[in-house]
């Protein structure tokens, strides 16, 4: 028995360590199409770029936090113009269990007076992976990611985590740029998109499910912002016609987080053309022209922002709070 | 809790350690711990059914005893009836029950009767044919008078319910289990390294090659009406895969979890697709399951001692009734009377027998005749499995219209990558290699040094953690 144990415990020794050299082998040597279950590129999306931007920015008025929705979909000039300095805080695949690391991560920081939450309602039926392997590759890594990564318990994610754990330390490969050709990323987390791909005019129909892990999560990030005095709203932005309509609950998902806060739903306030989107899923720079302005004037006619001018977030404040109050 | 879950190794390895400690105590805590494992392992699944297994298991001890202990013939006899109705009954209820009432109702709308069936919602108690199988095989013996009823009560509940064959087999027999349950274990390195072997191939088959095969597999299967004919080989054949490596890669597990703690488990598959007629194939697949259906239906049938009619009537009915025990479908009943209809022509002309030993023993490569009796015996093998895979009959004749249809040399719509293509076939050429062992990775390797052995595992290790399929599923048996 003691032999068994003590060859036991070399072997996991002499395997950890090959396949430790071998995760080395697949991240710098091997094409990324030859490994299954490991991903050291993530989502693309700028992300490394806007969380390391994240860490310098002190304070800001308004953050936008969600998915790839949230990055190509809120422009930081246009709220400018209206007085507003903005971070946008999106991630790609970004579920709410990542929403809720990069709210409690950056809040310190940025200290926002405001939040728009967006949400991509299919996200909240996800485990989280691809965001969290998009945030790994991105260069965070902290205790809480390697606890979120042994929740969602996944071994590309712990290949990834691996790798990541090591290029972090030693520097072994520069991330590969695997951001869409016409896309610009802009200080403050936006990436800019002119092009209009051509997307499939229909789609399979499905039903959205959420599961009970994301939407505790977002329950956790909205009392944290509550906590913290932080007012929000719950955004919806616009995406193309044939994959909203593919959606069969739709209006059951719109009750759930209507009854979570403030909720807006662009995707029944705007109509816009199919030449207005990047592909089915997101916005081109048109659209989010288009959008913002209708956003912006959305949210003064609600109260929210009620002076377009030296925008005071007091008032939002206070307006907002008339506005729940009712 | 399944064997590719991260609650078995954490349970395996606890398991482990308190039943080698247990080891200078006595053999009734051993055995102890085992069956409280082994009722949590079944637990984890649905606590509820646990009732059941314990029932089963209540029944067949206290018949088996009354039968050694009855007076008269008829009493025995009384005895042995309500153990195997009883048993049976469960089986009926839980997985025939839908099947039967529909058919009836199908049967009688064709002639002008509308009947209302009340379907009930039955949900398959885990592994209740193989733990049905492991009773009634005991109270046959004992109605046969072959082996004693076994009076330890706990020795009994540990042959029905050992947790590494308690949901999916191999179907054991008292007569090779129970003894090593009432001897006392010594720990064997030899054995516990085997084991360990053993399980990391399983796991390999179950996690590598099963589940990622069972992705386009399931893809083609069950959208077979928009797939091309070469679409629908490939559906098939990446099947004919799936169904081995996960359900060999079970019995893997399960034998090799089962050395780690010093008992011997029957074998189960003997590298069947190497094969080189349908007998053979059925030899080498499902052991445990083929020889059950040999010893306790085919001989008490007459087996082949009444002549080619009988021959050829057991012959179905076993691989009927085989295909039945798979399932309540007829797909799974067409399956089996595909085989009995493949055998045919080796029972006729009795040459079911010729090929008993692997092929090409000692040598590196098949003849080209061995070749082509392989590739005819899988081929055969590969179409009934369309079967056994389909939703419905009508979904397999679809299937098998389509493979021979004018686009059947066009590329296939989908595919695995290539990556996992070459890992099946390194998959392939490694089994092949392995062939004369009890598994593909028994002797491969033994005449290395340690380093060039190690490094050979822990590339499988690798290959596990790189390729494995991450939205794995269940083991396929465990339905039935």
């Amino acid at each position: 028995m003691k032999r068994f144990t003590v060859r036991l415990c070399l072997f996991i020794a002499f395997a950890s360590v090959f396949y430790i050299i071998t995760i080395l082998i697949f991240g710098t040597l091997i094409p990324a199409s030859l490994a299954k279950n490991f991903d050291y590129f993530g989502g693309g999306g700028f992300t490394r770029r806007r969380m390391n931007d994240a860490a310098k920015v002190n304070g800001v008025d308004v953050i936008i936090i969600g998915s790839s929705h949230a990055y190509r979909g809120y422009d930081p000039r246009i709220f400018k113009k209206e007085g507003l300095t903005v971070f946008n805080l999106g991630s790609s695949s970004q579920s709410p269990l990542q929403t809720k690391y990069l709210v409690e991560k950056y809040i310190k920081n940025l200290k926002p007076k405001f939040v728009i939450v967006d949400i991509y309602p299919i996200l909240f039926g996800v485990d989280g992976l691809e965001s969290q392997i998009d945030l790994i590759s991105s260069g965070l890594m902290d205790k809480d990611i390697v606890k979120m990564s042994f929740e969602i318990n996944n071994i590309r994610l712990y290949n990834s985590l691996i790798f990541c754990a090591l290029n972090n330390a030693f520097h072994l490969r520069k991330q590969k740029k695997l951001d869409r050709t016409g896309d610009t990323y802009i200080p403050g987390g936006y990436v800019q998109s002119y092009e209009s791909l051509k997307f499939k005019k229909a789609r399979f129909t499905q039903k959205i499910s959420v599961s009970a892990l994301q939407l505790g999560a977002f329950k956790k990030m909205l009392a944290e912002l509550r906590h913290r005095n932080i007012k929000y709203i719950i955004v919806q932005a616009p995406f193309s016609k044939s994959n909203y309509n593919s959606y069969t609950n739709n209006d059951e998902i719109d009750r759930l987080f209507a009854g979570l806060g403030g909720y807006y739903n662009f995707n029944k306030i705007l109509n816009l053309p199919d030449s207005m989107y990047y592909d089915d899923s997101h916005l081109n720079q048109f659209g989010v022209n288009a959008y913002n302005a209708k956003l912006i004037d959305t949210l003064k006619s609600a109260g929210i922002l009620n002076t377009v001018a030296g925008f005071k977030l007091k008032d939002c404040v206070k307006n907002y709070q008339v506005l729940n109050d009712k | 809790m399944l064997f590719n879950s991260l609650n078995f190794a954490f349970f395996l390895p606890v398991i482990f350690i308190l039943y080698w400690l247990l080891n200078k105590q006595s053999l009734r805590i051993q055995n102890i711990l085992l069956l409280v494992a082994s009722y949590y392992f079944y637990s984890c699944w649905d606590y509820r059914f646990l009732f059941l297994l314990i029932f089963s298991t209540l029944l067949d001890y206290f018949t088996g005893i009354k039968m050694a202990e009855a007076k008269t013939f008829r009493s025995k006899k009384g005895w042995f009836w309500l153990s195997v109705l009883v048993n049976l009954g469960f089986l009926g209820v839980f997985k025939y029950y839908n099947f039967f009432g529909q058919s009836f109702v199908d049967m009688f709308s064709h002639l002008g009767v509308h009947l209302q069936l009340s379907a009930i919602n039955v949900i398959l108690p885990v592994g209740i044919s193989f733990y049905t199988f492991h009773g009634l095989s005991y109270v046959i013996d004992i109605y046969k008078d072959r082996i004693k009823p076994e009076r330890n009560f706990i020795d009994y509940s540990l042959f029905v319910s050992f947790f590494p064959l308690l949901v999916a087999g191999p179907i054991e027999r008292a007569t090779h289990l129970l003894p090593q349950l009432k001897k006392k274990r010594y720990f064997d390195y030899n054995k516990a390294i085997d084991g360990l072997r053993q399980i990391l191939w399983g796991l390999f088959k179950k996690v590598v090659i099963a589940d990622n095969c069972a992705e386009y597999a399931n893809l083609i299967f069950n959208h077979s009406s928009n797939y091309s004919g070469s679409s629908l080989v490939l559906g098939a054949l990446l099947f004919a895969f799936q169904i081995y490596c996960d359900f060999s890669g079970y019995s893997d597990i399960a034998i090799g979890t089962a050395r780690l703690l010093g008992i011997d488990l029957l074998r189960n598959f003997a590298f069947p697709y190497f094969s080189r007629d349908i007998a053979e194939f059925w030899r080498r697949w499902h052991i445990s399951l083929s020889s059950w259906f040999k010893d306790y239906l085919y001989i008490p049938l007459g087996g082949s001692k009444g002549g080619l009619w009988m021959r050829v009537r057991n012959t179905f009915i076993i691989f009927i009734v085989s295909g039945f025990w798979h399932g309540a479908n007829w797909t799974f009943v067409i399956w089996g009377a595909l085989n009995a209809l493949f055998i045919m022509p080796s029972i006729i002309f009795k040459t079911n027998r010729s090929n008993l030993e692997i092929v090409a023993k000692g040598k590196s490569l098949p003849s080209l005749r061995e070749l082509f009796d392989i590739l005819l015996t899988f081929s055969l093998t590969l179409i009934a499995w369309i079967f056994f895979r389909s939703a419905s009959v009508g979904q397999a004749l679809q299937i098998i219209g389509g493979i021979f249809s004018k686009d059947l040399f066009k590329m296939p719509q989908t595919s695995p990558k290539p990556v996992i293509l070459v890992i099946i076939i390194l998959f392939v050429i490694i089994e092949w290699i392995g062939r004369e062992g009890k598994y593909a990775i028994e002797n491969i390797g033994i005449q290395w040094t340690p380093v060039l052995r190690w490094s050979f595992y822990s590339f499988i290790i690798v290959c596990i953690g790189m390729y494995m399929q991450t939205s794995g599923s269940d083991f396929i048996y465990f339905q039935f």
